[in-house]
């Protein structure tokens, strides 16, 4: 069984091409561990032993899923959810996070609200285009939340739009929950996916961060579909696999409770 | 004795008659029929001796009517009709209803709660922290559950399918008051999650369920609900 992948969704395994890993021209990543210490994690659990599925399991829940058509992708094409873009600006960090709370909300059948990263990573970085890692994205976030993008665009690192209006808004978009994932723990990432929760994960190797949306399996092998930050010019409309030593995060966090808001 | 109402003497031969189509099948019953007749001599309720042999030996109507003695005599007649009816029937039922097919409609028979179907509000409340069985994943993911619920919700005051999925100790502080007031109601029935709360059409008393094992089931539930 290999998982039936999207139209040119690209699997990005040890030997991936350039063209799958460089962003677009003029596009950013962001992806900096060296602003840890910001503090993080408040309301943030580690990771239950009693969610972890078995590696046996795996290969037939993925069929399973991909059979029923329950994937969070499947989610995400019902409800015709556009990927992020994140253009010149070096959050990936922030944009990862952001979409998961997005996916969460639809989750949820919240109103399907389309949120601004750049409410969340101008403010942690004092509208600055720097980088930046997941669980400080998602400290802020729990915390302040994060603006609509039609009342703060999606890549304005603009203090004009910190209005006190905008603040209240973004107020109703924060993310109650989320587990803490071990370093390189890929058990935990691929039982967060079967139980259709995203991940936002941090790779070192691409200086990039990414969400993870479905597991797959390919050529006798665990994968991982995510969802990048690059626009739907992206390999398949925004998608894409990674496979091997480079599906392994150096940080990743998921996301699994939003605000109930409208 | 008390001299019989001319409507309880009508009815008198119609409750003979109706019984006698119910107990002619075994002598255990023919007996009941015969102690109904003693009982409504008795109380006053025939004029004359019916031809129906005597029991044996004292039924239980008659141990009945023995034991409250003259207070029979001045219970009203239809109370003991009733009475008599409701034994009879149910000793023939197991319990379960009543049988009076060829009586006038003296006594209302029991009327299965009928469920309206229309547009619903649901509020699916289940915990991520919590494992769920790979079904009940795929139910409470699957596309098809997902397409029923947004055609056959209540809309919300902005059009959008009034139904949500939420956590055990969700805050729906920034939803707006409609739902802020259905999870006051939903939170107390989903105390053991993962369940449904389904509100039903016509401001029906909500309804909780746990959570089915399958989108199958999930559907079948919301079915019931929210009509096909």
């Amino acid at each position: 069984m290999t998982s039936l992948l999207y139209p040119s969704e690209p699997v990005i395994g040890d030997d991936a091409p350039a063209r799958h890993i460089e962003p677009p021209r003029g596009y950013g990543r962001g992806l900096d561990y060296s602003t840890k210490g910001l503090g993080f994690g408040s309301v943030a659990q580690p990771f239950p032993e009693e969610l972890l599925i078995p590696e046996s399991d795996w290969q037939g829940m993925i069929q399973e899923m991909e059979s029923t058509k329950t994937r969070i992708s499947d989610l995400l094409d019902a409800c015709g959810w556009k990927p992020k873009n994140q253009q010149q600006t070096e959050y990936c960090w922030v944009n990862a996070p952001t979409f998961c709370v997005e996916v969460t909300r639809l989750k949820q059948n919240e109103s399907p609200v389309v949120l601004s990263p750049a409410s969340v990573g101008a403010q942690i970085t004092n509208y600055r285009n720097v980088g930046g890692f997941t669980k400080g994205a998602l400290d802020w976030i729990a915390t302040h939340g994060i603006a609509p993008a039609s009342a703060w665009p999606a890549n304005a690192i603009s203090r004009q739009y910190a209005t006190q209006d905008n603040l209240a808004l973004a107020q109703r978009y924060r993310q109650n929950d989320w587990f803490v994932l071990d370093l390189s723990n890929m058990a935990q990432i691929i039982s967060c996916l079967l139980r259709r929760i995203p991940v936002a994960a941090g790779l070192s190797w691409w200086r990039h961060e990414v969400t993870y949306i479905d597991p797959v399996w390919v050529d006798g092998a665990i994968g991982v579909r995510f969802e990048n930050s690059w626009g739907e010019q992206y390999g398949a409309k925004g998608r894409g696999v990674l496979q091997g030593r480079r599906m392994y995060p150096d940080d990743a966090c998921a996301p699994y409770t939003a605000l109930a808001a409208a | 004795m008390a001299e019989p109402t001319p409507d309880l003497a009508q009815l008198v031969p119609q409750i003979k008659a109706a019984l006698a189509a119910h107990v002619k099948t075994t002598a255990g019953t023919r007996s009941v029929l015969a102690e109904l007749d003693a009982a409504l001599h008795e109380s006053g309720a025939l004029p004359e001796p019916t031809p129906t042999p005597a029991p044996s030996g004292p039924g239980i109507l008659t141990r009945i009517a023995a034991g409250v003695g003259g207070l029979v005599k001045r219970i009203p007649y239809q109370a003991i009709a009733i009475a008599v009816i409701l034994v009879v029937s149910l000793a023939q039922n197991g319990g379960h209803g009543l049988s009076c097919s060829g009586l006038p409609s003296i006594i209302p028979t029991p009327v299965k709660p009928t469920v309206t179907t229309g547009p619903i509000r649901v509020i699916e409340v289940t915990d991520q922290a919590k494992a769920l069985s790979q079904t009940q994943l795929e139910a409470l993911n699957s596309t098809t559950v997902r397409a029923y619920l947004d055609s056959h919700c209540a809309k919300d005051s902005d059009g959008r399918p009034a139904w949500r999925s939420w956590s055990p100790d969700v805050d729906p502080s920034g939803e707006s008051k409609s739902w802020q007031d259905a999870w006051a109601t939903a939170k107390p029935l989903a105390s053991s999650p993962p369940c449904v709360v389904i509100f039903p059409a016509g401001g029906l008393p909500p309804v909780a369920a746990p959570l089915p094992a399958d989108a199958t089931g999930l559907l079948a539930l919301l079915t019931k609900y929210g009509g096909k």
